[in-house]
């Protein structure tokens, strides 16, 4: 739509950072941190260099002052060394060398919303990294060193993998795959190498500082927050922007990068605090980094609900890709690895699919950002169909085993992460040591607040080394007690994230046909969006967790979420045999299509087989064309996957999140809706109408209802 | 701000209607067909607990068919004490506020529910397992309570409030055209020189009247319901617009409505400043409704309406509503325009964007007349749109020409084409190309993106683009207009996508998977309904839900190698029937061997005359 527009669209917005000087004759504009004015000078650790001309600007972090931000940019480290979540990036300059040309940098994406815990960019202190920084400077033309050997490995890999599932993604499964501007390398690094030169002495002597160059970012994310009202601001921020004009070459800068001091996160952020990454979490992965070096480790983390096992999974991933060679034991440095296998079994919540999906991933590039920035396609994936294991554990369990047996099968050399979900109590216990015993974990992080240790926690811990006495036990504090509760998003409102951003990828017509994981289109309404037909007859179709009569199939799957998915089952083909002797069963009109549509049915006594299955994604079957027997559905896989996929999946826990449902049903002209009457017409399947009477509601799990027992206390 | 609605299992409000009426008609086909689609409902989720739990108790009746049920006593008595826990548990569960959980007894007593119901639940949980005959006068009393407590209570709901909103509106029209007599009256008394005592008491009275009326309807009505329940009945004759034609806006020369009758204006100014200032956002779905209106009489052809005001009933005798007539909808659009003139750039100004994206979406003289009161209030959203609007209007006049010209599709081309030519927004060469790149993704105007994103990211190339794309999509519809004689109407084209049947139940592919482009004359609508906009009925034959029909039709799909006993529980079959998959191992005998000579499974066999005598 105006893609071109919105892309060559200025950025406007460093003028949040309130203090701008104005641009000197050298060009560049010093920009104090604070954001609010109020606040007191002293947080002015680090200092940003805007370009007068490009989206660009160097941010210097100074060591153990990490810097808090909110937004969307791309990063990457120009001198030093910085990490972002466990992520660490090494610049090419030294600063013994600053004049010296800085070879090309790799931008990172790096996502930051408020419905997340804030990401933070902390300097690495020299002493610590000088041997890795010039290893790196000498070795590799890239100052992303980590990222930049992913993506070599990558091209190499793809070729590898060709026979497996995901072949038809290897093209653009980097998640932070390189930008198409690249003829504008040049540019940017000439501008960068004249923005260093303009730093002042006071910057330059305080060595072991961090310089960042950030840019702004190009993914349209932003647009999310005009979906739902929660998601408001999670961005941007609330302060109305004045847009300028793309041919204006005035002063420009970064959009929605707000830098967010220790203090004021609560007046600028949202509400949103940053992630402060415990001690324990750099020692736990630095020993996990080391068992990486010396064998395959398969890490499994486990800990209750809103612990921090994702964050700490993404934090540990990060590293395993990125961190500096280390010596082991033998006297040898390994490399960092260039791939990390990642299993998440939390269908409610899970890191990089959308809800409903247990996955196994190939992770080549840092994961920096919350889950619904990172939804990257699956090496496998299975439907489990609800946000917890509790409908069908069995089901659950196979399937969980499945995704540890594809890893031996399809990348058993490259270390494993595996988040678990929080069920941890009753049957989740039961699931949990169950899964445990099929994959034999090396190591078992626990993630829990530091104050549940000598309670509760304690004694799970005490549990699980009994129960898995060859793994090591690892013990990790929660990142914050505050970021759950600070958080306006629920569970329920992350799932709306994850699928929003799951179904608003660049529409299929569009000509750009390799999938990006950073690239969105959330400007063009899901109800206006060109689908797919597909005829009911090439698929079948099933129900699971509530049984469908089959005269109501269509009914029960007009406009819901269904998975996509690969099925390996043999069926017995009755049809055949059926038009062979069309005997006169009353039942069966002479011309079988018209009748049922061609639909075909698995009925629900035949659960799906995990290790026969690959749930490639999900859909939107947004009609029903039963003249002509054809589903006309919507979804962001690529065309020639869908090519395979031969079953749909229904479960009533994968939900349509109402915003996709309503966008854009304003410009739908008014005269294609029945009657002069029907003004207030609401989309099928919603109301405006209250829920009115007693058990109008739907129910909802009884959860945390205590009993006052009279004598207790 | 476009309100959001609630996500419900059922299409349509007729829909949830009918399945009301079924689950209770005491006929027991009905009944089996509303519970078969609550289970559909079900698999979609959002399930009302109300009405989960009818659609429970009234499938376990079904069951329930005496002496020849299928069912032993204790079966049954098991599936009832379940349903009944759970109905009872549920409500009980919604009504549990705050962190301690109440006794079920007075949460029960709170809710009106009856105190057995508690006892039964509690009897069947705990005690021994209650006896049918007390079971089945709870399952009785419990379709009746939940008969009054949920499915008569959201019926009527909407109705009842409407009728007293509508009552409401006829006495403040009463009450201010009371006022309005005093007022005038004392008026020209004051120019006589004197004031009469009982003027001001007549004032007052009609002050009062009017407070009093606005008070009741701030009781019946709320902030999220406003849009429901009032601005329809604004809408209808009577109100908004006079039922006396003369006492309607008159039409201008140019077709467009002059100014609002002073007197109409009086008349319900107060009334929309009271609704304005107690509902944020009244006046502006009061005008998007109003916009939606003109649109849809638009489309079900306006009439004019020569009649004198005294041939309301021949009007009607006719067939023709009277809310489509040309001066009902004139006086409308000319409440829009005065409400925006009004309250268009007021201190919490309404979103001229949604009202000009309204205007747009369906575009006709008096939307465009609406719509250029809105740029008149907005100089930003005027110089977005203006170029938008020109173009909405010359495609207008196009679509006339082509209406016009349809029987000689030769003869519309050329007019579309002199049409086209007129409108070209010369482009230059690159909007052309990105015009071509883009086709079909875009088929219609896109007023949506014109109205809501910033100017900036609105370039000009990019509007050029959108122009040009419309233009291909005219061009496609002369051309369509032209191949009228080979196909019945241009929506039959999305259903000409060949069906390519799988080779063997296998990977489908090629052919599949087809993108509906804009040659397939795919159409923006809402999730749910096809491109015609309505949601398609969607029941199979019910033959299908007989297991050994469905088998035989291949509507069900049974693995290969899959143990033969996996189909038993699917379905109830009695031990003396021989189960239904025998023969899904030994590649299906079963369908082969054809109906005669295997029993079919009994159709429904409680469906037995005697359910009937049971409920």
């Amino acid at each position: 739509m105006s893609k071109r527009a919105a892309s060559s669209n200025p950025f406007d917005a460093l003028r949040k950072l309130r203090k701008t000087a104005s641009s000197s004759s050298a060009g560049a504009a010093f920009v104090a941190t604070q954001r609010d004015a109020a606040l007191p000078a002293h947080s002015a650790e680090h200092a940003m260099f805007v370009s007068p001309t490009l989206d660009l600007a160097l941010l210097v972090v100074a060591p153990g002052t990490p810097v808090a931000f909110k937004g969307a940019v791309r990063i990457a480290a120009v001198v030093g060394t910085c990490r972002v979540l466990g992520a660490e990036m090494r610049g090419p300059t030294l600063w013994s060398a600053l004049g010296a040309m800085p070879v090309h940098s790799r931008f990172l994406h790096v996502f930051s919303p408020s419905s997340a815990s804030l990401l933070q960019i902390e300097a690495v202190a020299a002493s610590t990294t000088s041997t890795s920084t010039s290893t790196s400077t000498s070795t590799s033309t890239s100052p992303a060193a980590g990222a930049h050997a992913a993506s070599q490995t990558q091209r190499r890999d793809s070729k590898r993998q060709g026979s497996t599932h995901h072949q038809a993604y290897a093209a653009g499964s980097d998640l932070n795959g390189g930008d198409a501007d690249d003829d504008r390398v040049r540019e940017y690094t000439a501008e960068i190498v004249r923005l260093l030169g303009t730093l002042p002495a006071a910057v330059r002597s305080a060595s072991g500082a961090c310089v960042v160059a950030v840019r702004a970012h190009n993914t349209h994310i932003e647009h999310i927050e005009r979906m739902m009202p929660v998601f408001r601001s999670i961005l941007t921020t609330d302060a109305p922007r004045r847009a300028v004009s793309s041919s204006t070459a005035g002063p420009a800068s970064i959009r929605h990068l707000m830098i967010v001091s220790p203090e004021s996160h609560d007046a600028a952020a949202g509400s949103a605090p940053p992630t402060v990454i415990p001690d324990s979490w750099r020692d736990s992965a630095s020993k996990l980094v080391e068992a990486a070096a010396a064998g395959v480790p398969r890490i499994c983390i486990v800990g209750a609900r809103n612990a921090g096992k994702s964050t700490f999974a993404r934090f540990l991933v990060n590293t395993l890709l990125t961190s500096a060679p280390v010596a082991t034991s033998g006297g040898s440095a390994a490399a960092a690895h260039p791939e990390v296998a990642y299993i998440d079994c939390d269908p409610g919540q899970p890191g990089l699919s959308p809800p409903g999906l247990v996955s196994l991933h190939c992770v080549r590039a840092p994961l920096l950002g919350p889950a619904f920035t990172t939804l990257l396609p699956p090496l496998r994936a299975l439907f489990v169909g609800s946000s917890s294991p509790r409908e069908d554990p069995d089901y659950f369990a196979a399937c969980v085993g499945e995704l540890v047996a594809a890893w031996r099968r399809e990348m058993p050399s490259a270390p494993l992460v595996v988040n678990t979900n929080g069920w941890i109590k009753g049957m989740g216990y039961d699931l949990l040591m169950h899964f445990i015993d099929t994959l034999s974990p090396t190591d078992l992080v626990h993630v829990a607040p530091a104050v549940a240790r000598s309670g509760p926690a304690g004694h799970f811990e005490r549990v699980l080394r009994e129960r898995c006495p060859s793994a090591r036990v690892l013990a990790v504090d929660s990142a914050s007690d505050l970021a759950a509760s600070r958080i306006k998003l629920n569970a329920a409102d992350q799932r709306a994230l994850s699928m929003v951003s799951y179904f608003m990828r660049p529409p299929a017509a569009e000509p750009h046909a390799p999938f990006s994981p950073t690239r969105w289109d959330l400007d063009t309404p899901l109800t206006h969006r060109a689908p797919y037909a597909v005829a009911m007859q090439s698929l079948r179709v099933k129900f699971v967790h509530e049984d469908v009569p089959a005269s109501q199939a269509l009914a029960a799957l007009n406009g819901t979420v269904v998975g996509l998915v690969i099925d390996a089952c043999e069926y017995h083909q009755q049809q055949q045999q059926q038009q062979q002797q069309q005997s006169a069963t009353p039942a069966t009109p002479a011309d079988g299509r018209d009748a049922h549509a061609g639909i075909r049915i698995v009925p629900a006594c035949f659960p799906l087989v995990p290790a026969n299955t690959h749930c490639v994604g999900l859909a939107v079957v947004r009609a029903v064309d039963l003249d002509s027997g054809m589903l006309h559905v919507l979804s962001p896989v690529p065309r020639n996957v869908l090519l395979r996929v031969n079953l749909l999946v229904r479960s009533p826990g994968v939900e349509l999140p109402v915003c996709l449902l309503t966008d854009g049903l304003d410009s739908i002209a008014a005269a294609g809706r029945p009657s002069a009457g029907a003004s207030f017409a609401p989309p099928p399947y919603t109301t405006y109408m209250l829920a009115e009477g007693a058990g109008a509601a739907a129910k909802r799990n009884r959860h945390l209802l205590r009993r006052k027992v009279s004598g207790r206390n | 701000m476009r309100r959001v609605p609630r996500v419900v299992p059922w299409a349509t409000t007729e829909e949830w209607e009918w399945a009301y009426a079924a689950l209770y008609s005491g006929d027991a086909d009905a009944q089996l067909r509303a519970v078969r689609r609550l289970k559909a409902w079900a698999s979609r989720g959002k399930v009302p607990h109300a009405v989960e739990s009818t659609g429970n108790l009234v499938e376990i009746s079904l069951r329930d068919a005496g002496l020849l049920s299928a069912l032993s006593d204790t079966e049954l008595r098991l599936q009832y004490s379940m349903a009944f826990i759970r109905f009872v548990n549920g409500l009980i569960d919604q009504s549990q506020k705050g962190a301690f959980a109440g006794s079920a007894t007075a949460v029960a007593e709170s809710l009106g529910l009856p105190a057995w119901f508690v006892e039964l639940r509690h009897g069947a949980t705990h005690d021994k397992l209650p006896p049918l005959s007390l079971l089945r006068t709870g399952r009785t009393h419990a379709l009746d309570w939940l008969h009054a407590n949920y499915w008569a209570v959201q019926k009527s709901f909407v109705a009842d409030a409407t009728v007293k909103v509508h009552s409401l509106l006829r006495e403040f029209k009463d009450a201010q055209k009371a006022a309005l007599a005093v007022n005038a009256a004392s008026a020209s008394k004051a120019a006589d020189g004197g004031q009469a005592a009982g003027g001001v008491r007549a004032a007052d009275d009609a002050e009062k009247e009017i407070q009093r009326v606005l008070r009741g309807l701030d009781e019946v009505v709320s902030g999220d319901n406003f849009p429901d329940l009032v601005v329809p009945v604004m809408l209808s004759p009577g109100f908004l617009v006079p039922v006396a034609k003369r006492k309607r806006a008159q039409y201008g020369a140019d077709g467009t409505p002059a100014g609002l009758p002073h007197q109409l204006a009086q008349l319900w100014w107060r009334f929309i400043d009271a609704c304005e200032a107690a509902w944020q956002g009244f006046a502006e779905e009061l005008v998007v409704a109003v916009v939606e209106f003109v649109a849809s009489a638009a489309a079900a052809g306006e009439h004019d309406d020569h009649q004198p005001d005294e041939a309301r009933p021949g009007e009607a005798a006719a067939g023709k509503d009277p809310r489509t007539s040309r001066s009902f909808v004139g006086t409308l659009a000319a409440w829009a325009v005065s409400i925006i003139e009004k309250l268009g750039g007021g201190e919490q100004p309404m979103d001229l964007a949604r009202v000009a994206r309204a205007c747009l979406a369906s575009p006709g003289v008096l939307s465009l007349h609406i719509l250029d009161a809105a740029m008149s209030r907005d100089a930003e959203l005027s110089s977005r749109i203006a170029p938008v609007r020109a173009f909405v209007e010359k495609r207008m006049r196009i679509e006339a020409a082509l209406a016009h010209n349809l029987r000689s599709p030769e003869a519309a081309v050329a007019a579309a084409a002199a049409a086209v030519s007129v409108v070209k927004p010369s482009p230059d060469a690159s909007s052309k190309k990105s015009a071509s790149g883009k086709r079909g993704s875009k088929p219609r105007a896109d007023p949506e993106a014109a109205a809501s994103a910033s100017p900036d990211t609105e370039a000009w190339d990019a509007r050029n683009a959108r122009l040009e794309a419309e233009m291909d999509a005219i061009r496609h519809r002369v051309q369509l207009a032209k191949n009228q004689h080979e196909s019945d109407s241009v929506g039959r084209a999305a259903k000409r996508v060949k069906i390519t049947p799988a080779a063997d139940g296998q990977d489908a592919g090629e052919g599949t998977w087809t993108l509906l482009d804009a040659d397939s004359a795919w159409q923006p609508c809402p999730i749910g309904c096809l491109p015609s906009g309505t949601v398609p009925q969607l029941d199979l034959p019910r033959e299908l839900d007989d297991v050994a029909v469905a088998l035989q039709a291949g509507v069900l799909q049974i693995p290969v190698g899959a143990s033969s006993d996996a189909l038993a529980p699917w379905h109830h079959t009695p031990a003396d029937e021989p189960a239904v998959p025998d023969g899904v191992d030994a590649e299906l005998p079963a369908a082969a061997d054809g109906a005669q000579t295997r029993p079919r499974v009994r159709q429904d066999h409680f469906l037995d005359p005697m359910s009937l005598v049971l409920l």
